[in-house]
């Protein structure tokens, strides 16, 4: 019994080292192929949503996403609806748009900012909401509103 | 016409159904409390099962009063405005008082020799009456699946259609709540009990930051 | 039969240098993705970080302590590792704080102690409550996979050796706690080697309840030295103002006054999550009774109050023992000795082995970490 146990014991050891040295050539894609197929998400009110409408500007596209944001029963914060515009490149100085968000025909809010060139440069803009039925919101885009 | 004594079969029903539904969502917001509680008072597998029971009345208690409140007037008043905000802010500080002596007790306990019987009295005394009050508190919380019950209970007809809706509905959650018992099974092992009493402390400051931002956005709002 | 002499100091270089090949050896594969690159600076300070890694091994076979070298690496990493991330951090975005956009763009890179936070809204809905990416991005190399890859890794080899091989906040609080000669704080209420486990305990039902990672949100302390979100409001002051006390608190004053790492005895949540893996090794450390003198000098070594007179009685620390060696190393009658599960090895025997394994990972893990800090530092300078 002793000599079964010693035995366990060196193969436990024996084992270990085995993995600490495969790990870096085999061990890491295998778990990480593994992680991937585990089909996890991000929670949308981190990655802003599905992407429900997409809106074709002619150089550009507007992205607009479900709405998100905390829906448990001890989530807090205020729901949000991402608006996303690419390629940047092909942006005008100034974005002046009156959006559709629920797909129903009639603008909800209108968007104003001013296209930053240095991607570190915040970006400032004003939100007017134009349906007098939504709710005002601060911030009713993704990007921090610091005016408006 | 003597009404069918199977009138309100739908209604319960709906009540049972919305309440199996919405009871993960009552275990994730209520095991965060009573988890600990039950934990840390130590009481064994048929004590426990005795524990959640007052924890369920306390919340039963609570559901009856806002069922009868709703029943009698036919409606519900804006729960996510003003209403709603001051509920959950002086709930939430309640319950994080609750927590808080709650682990302050279970704590100081332990440096005072082993007084074994005195402690029992004051468990007795205490933790029974508080946890029925966390129930009456947590019933109180006006997360999705009770807002939707309240809604549903303004148009059930009148108070007790109302009560009824809600009690149902509780016992809906409640089948939720059973694997909760499961904290009686390491009565003997008190690692376990302070790791519940310091959870509870630590819980008790979140419950009190949230309560207190609630009231403060009840404060903004009234402007 | 069990091995009772003391580990002795006199051990020929070449024996320890023919035993540090292997590591000397590993840490060259370990430099080859810097080698085969073309930054001059990156491959200079991979072949300085595994060189230093080597030495301190040599240096541990060398004198048979652990603890003593060990911590060398590991205040280093400590230090290391905030510096660097600063300066990329700085160099990406401008400052430390998190902006809303690369949170929703999922830029933030995954930190392990998210890992016991996930599990449950993982497990029911699929859904990772974190800002990051799953799968490395170009703007985003620390993601899901990679961290949980390691983190497994880390946990078949180290178990709860990960506090004291791999986790880069470690060090910090280890460099303060060296300071002193002596503590001021002698007596630490034994209440609060629980408190890891209730804050465990907290964030995973927390985190369950609100889908948000409750720990990053409000109880990390190395927010402080790494990156947090931008303050804009009354929350997110709070939320500083939180990480801030805690880092002063835990990691600096109290190492410093007690000479204990009292982050990772009486907070980290991800220590006791480990403590759970402890098993797993089968490296344990062992008080062999029959050779103990019960002078206390183990438990008065121990970093995380895992010895005490009760558990150098019963003749192993508990689980919350991240095999740092220090017990061992201040041991003067060789009675806390290092032990492989089942067998009667040596005491130098499992050590060696377990070194292997542990330092193997360090070389790793930490000594890419300290390679890049140095290689961003040097940059910066430039």
């Amino acid at each position: 019994m002793a000599k079964l146990k010693s035995w366990f014991g060196y193969g436990a050891a024996v084992l270990v080292l085995a993995v600490m040295f495969l790990a870096p050539f085999v061990l890491f894609s295998r778990i990480g192929r593994m992680v991937r197929q585990l089909g996890l998400r991000p929670h949308p009110k981190f990655s802003g949503g599905q992407v429900v409408r997409v809106l074709d500007r002619g150089g550009y596209q507007v992205a607009i996403a479900a709405p998100a944001g905390p829906v448990g029963p001890l989530e807090w914060g205020p729901r949000f609806i991402q608006v996303s515009w690419s390629p940047v490149a092909a942006l005008p100085d100034t974005v002046d748009e009156r959006l559709d968000l629920d797909g129903r025909g009639r603008p909800q809010v209108r968007l104003r900012f001013q296209v930053p060139r240095d991607p570190r440069q915040p970006l400032t803009g004003q939100v007017e909401v134009l349906d007098p039925r939504s709710r005002p919101r601060r911030e009713a885009c993704m990007m921090p509103c610091k005016a408006g | 016409m003597t009404p069918s004594p199977f009138a309100s079969v739908p209604l319960l029903s709906e009540a049972l159904t919305l309440g199996f539904a919405s009871g993960s969502a009552c275990l994730a917001s209520c095991g965060v409390l009573l988890l600990p509680w039950l934990t840390g008072m130590r009481r064994g597998w048929r004590g426990t099962c005795g524990l959640l029971g007052i924890f369920l009345g306390g919340r039963l208690a609570g559901y009856l009063v806002f069922g009868l409140g709703v029943g009698l007037a036919g409606r519900v008043a804006d729960l996510k405005g003003p209403a709603g905000l001051l509920v959950g802010g002086v709930s939430s500080l309640a319950v994080a008082g609750l927590l808080g002596v709650q682990a302050w007790r279970g704590l100081k306990r332990r440096d005072v020799g082993c007084p074994v019987a005195r402690g029992r009295v004051l468990e007795r005394r205490y933790g029974l009456g508080g946890l029925a009050l966390l129930g009456l508190l947590t019933g109180l919380n006006l997360c999705g699946p009770f807002v939707a019950a309240a809604l549903r209970a303004a148009q059930a007809g009148g108070p007790v259609q109302a009560m009824a809706f809600f009690a149902v509905f509780l016992l809906g959650t409640a089948i939720w709540m059973l694997p909760l018992v499961l904290a009686g099974a390491w009565r003997r092992w008190e690692p376990l009990a302070l790791v519940a009493r310091l959870t509870q402390a630590i819980l008790a400051l979140y419950y009190a930051y949230f309560g207190t931002v609630l009231l403060l956005a009840r404060c903004h709002h009234g402007r | 039969m069990a091995d009772n002499r003391p580990l002795s100091p006199l051990r020929s270089w070449p024996r320890a240098g023919l035993l540090a090949l292997p590591i000397a050896l590993w840490g060259l594969v370990m430099m080859g993705p810097a080698l085969s690159g073309r930054d001059g600076t990156a491959k200079l300070t991979a072949f300085l970080a595994e060189a230093f890694m080597a030495v301190l091994f040599l240096l541990m076979l060398r004198t048979g302590q652990t603890h003593r070298w060990r911590k060398v690496f590991f205040i280093t990493l400590g230090f290391l590792f905030p510096v660097g991330f600063i300066i990329e951090l700085v160099r990406l975005r401008g400052s430390m704080s998190i902006p809303v956009e690369h949170l929703i763009a999922g830029d933030t890179p995954f930190c392990f102690m998210v890992i016991p936070m996930t599990v449950i809204p993982a497990a029911l809905n699929r859904v990772l409550i974190f800002p990051g990416s799953i799968l490395p991005t170009a703007s985003n190399p620390r993601a899901v996979a990679t961290m949980v890859s390691l983190w497994l890794v880390a946990t078949l080899v180290l178990g709860k050796a990960w506090c004291a091989y791999g986790c880069f906040f470690g060090g910090l609080e280890e460099g303060f706690a060296s300071i002193r000669r002596r503590p001021v704080l002698k007596r630490l209420n034994p209440v609060f080697r629980y408190g890891p486990w209730a804050v465990l305990v907290t964030i995973v039902l927390l985190s369950a309840a609100s889908y948000a990672p409750t720990y990053c949100q409000w109880l990390c302390p190395f927010k402080a030295v790494t990156e947090f979100p931008e303050i804009t409001n009354g929350q997110t002051l709070l939320q500083a103002v939180i990480f801030a006390s805690l880092f002063l608190g835990l990691v600096v004053i109290l190492p410093l006054l007690s000479k204990k790492r009292t982050q990772c005895a009486f907070f980290c949540p991800f220590g006791a999550f480990q403590s759970l893996f402890a098993r797993i090794s089968p490296f344990r450390i062992r008080i062999e009774r029959s050779a103990c003198k019960d002078c206390g000098a183990c438990s008065r070594a121990c970093p995380t109050l895992a010895l005490d007179a009760g558990r150098v009685l019963q003749g192993a620390p508990r689980d919350a023992c991240m095999r740092c060696g220090a017990c061992v190393d201040a041991c003067a009658t060789g009675a806390a000795r290092w032990h492989l599960q089942g067998t009667r090895a040596p005491s130098e025997r499992a050590r060696l082995l377990f070194l292997y394994a542990g330092w193997g990972f360090a070389c790793l893990f930490g000594g890419t970490i300290i390679a890049s800090s140095l290689a961003s530092l040097i940059h910066l300078f430039r």
